[in-house]
């Protein structure tokens, strides 16, 4: 499988343990931690899935879903799951309006976020 | 204030500077014309690809600091790396940096001395990724940049915001062609009819053409037959440090072969 990800988050313990936890299993993961970066890459390089979460930067500005805008402005063809400790219905929707696959809840296992991106790996873009 | 991210990566010692040559084929010597500094981020990281670094630095609306470090990064890599006696040295600067950065002629001009660069050897190259808003200022340091004796070249053009507008405001020596309009020129109509258009303003105008991305030899002979001699591309030399500063010796010899045949030139 080569299938890519793209890891978003502002724990880089969590990132490291997550990209360490997928490529066990055959995914290949890059990690950002910063939201222009993330664009900067999803501008440029072509990836299959973007993991992210949607509170990136410390200023608890729900940033993750400019991503999501960013990827559906340009028409990307990739797939999303987003990840949050503080979900709200409105967000919830909101990250599905923009395109998400999954909203998952934070804390969440390393299993559960693997078989969530196995599964939309399966699925055709 | 510039990120803590964004600082580390401007640092002179993370940029790295690559040189691709521009030759001018209007000679059976196929002679360098010049080198183009290409900025390349910290190897191993995202940045490595130039096109993630100045997208992340254009997010970041950081567009000045960068352009002021990549001239030193190319200025000192173009002092460790290649001999004194090569042509022009050209350096591209973003159109919102002229309009901004105030003091960009007087830094271009100390850093170039710091480094015993003659500003003379000089082509700017305005890339205009995202409009300007100011032409007063942008003209007035070209102006500045001119009086040093610095060329100025529009890259791009006709890509993005690369727009007509920018030729009346810059008074452009040089108009780039993008490898877009280049790539496969030979055997697309539409491709020739742009360039031809771009030639004509050159030569209403008085600036030369370059063409870049040249990777074809078919693309070559078409673009040598449209009176473009002025040409960068990966199948005359890839982006170096130091790179080849001859054309291969076998896309010389066909060139010449071309030429000899009466081939690939047209009045």
């Amino acid at each position: 499988m080569s299938f890519r990800i793209l890891i978003i988050d502002d724990e880089p313990a969590l990132m490291t343990a997550l990209r360490d936890y997928l490529e066990q299993r055959g995914f290949i993961c890059e990690c950002v931690a910063e939201v222009a970066e993330a664009q900067a890459l999803l501008a440029n390089v072509q990836f299959d899935a973007v993991l992210t979460d949607i509170y990136i930067s410390p200023l608890q500005e729900a940033d993750g879903l400019r991503v999501l805008s960013f990827i559906r402005e340009r028409a990307l063809d990739v797939r999303l799951v987003v990840m949050t400790a503080h979900s709200t219905p409105e967000l919830k929707a909101e990250a599905l309006r923009l395109g998400a696959a999954v909203v998952l809840q934070k804390p969440t296992s390393l299993a559960v976020l693997a078989d969530a991106l196995t599964r939309i790996a399966e699925v055709p873009a | 204030m510039i990120s803590e991210k964004l600082g580390l990566l401007l640092n002179g010692e993370q940029l790295s500077t690559v040189f691709q040559p521009i030759f001018d084929i209007s000679s059976p010597a196929c002679e360098i014309w010049g080198l183009e500094a290409l900025t390349r981020g910290p190897a191993g990281t995202h940045f490595e690809r130039a096109s993630v670094l100045f997208d992340y630095i254009r997010l970041k609306q950081e567009e000045v600091a960068a352009d002021r470090c990549c001239i030193a990064a190319a200025f000192a890599a173009r002092q460790r790396l290649l001999p004194q006696s090569l042509p022009r040295l050209t350096l591209n600067v973003h159109a919102g940096t002229l309009e901004r950065d105030r003091t960009f002629p007087a830094y271009v001009e100390k850093t170039a001395s710091d480094y015993g660069i003659d500003t003379r050897d000089l082509v700017v190259e305005i890339i205009e990724q995202s409009t300007y808003f100011d032409s007063t200022h942008l003209i007035r340091a070209l102006d500045d940049l001119r009086s040093l004796g610095v060329r100025i070249s529009i890259d791009d053009l006709g890509l993005g915001h690369g727009n007509y507008r920018l030729i009346l405001d810059a008074h452009p020596d040089y108009l780039k062609l993008d490898r877009y309009f280049i790539h496969g020129c030979a055997d697309d109509r539409r491709r020739r009819a742009l360039i031809e258009s771009v030639q004509h303003i050159g030569v209403s105008l008085d600036c030369a053409v370059i063409a870049e991305g040249v990777e074809r030899m078919e693309d070559l002979l078409t673009l040598r037959a449209m009176n473009i001699s002025l040409i960068q591309g990966f199948l005359l030399a890839i982006p170096g440090a130091p790179p080849a500063l001859d054309v291969p010796a076998e896309v010389r010899a066909l060139l010449n072969r071309e030429e000899a045949v009466g081939v690939g030139r047209r009045n």
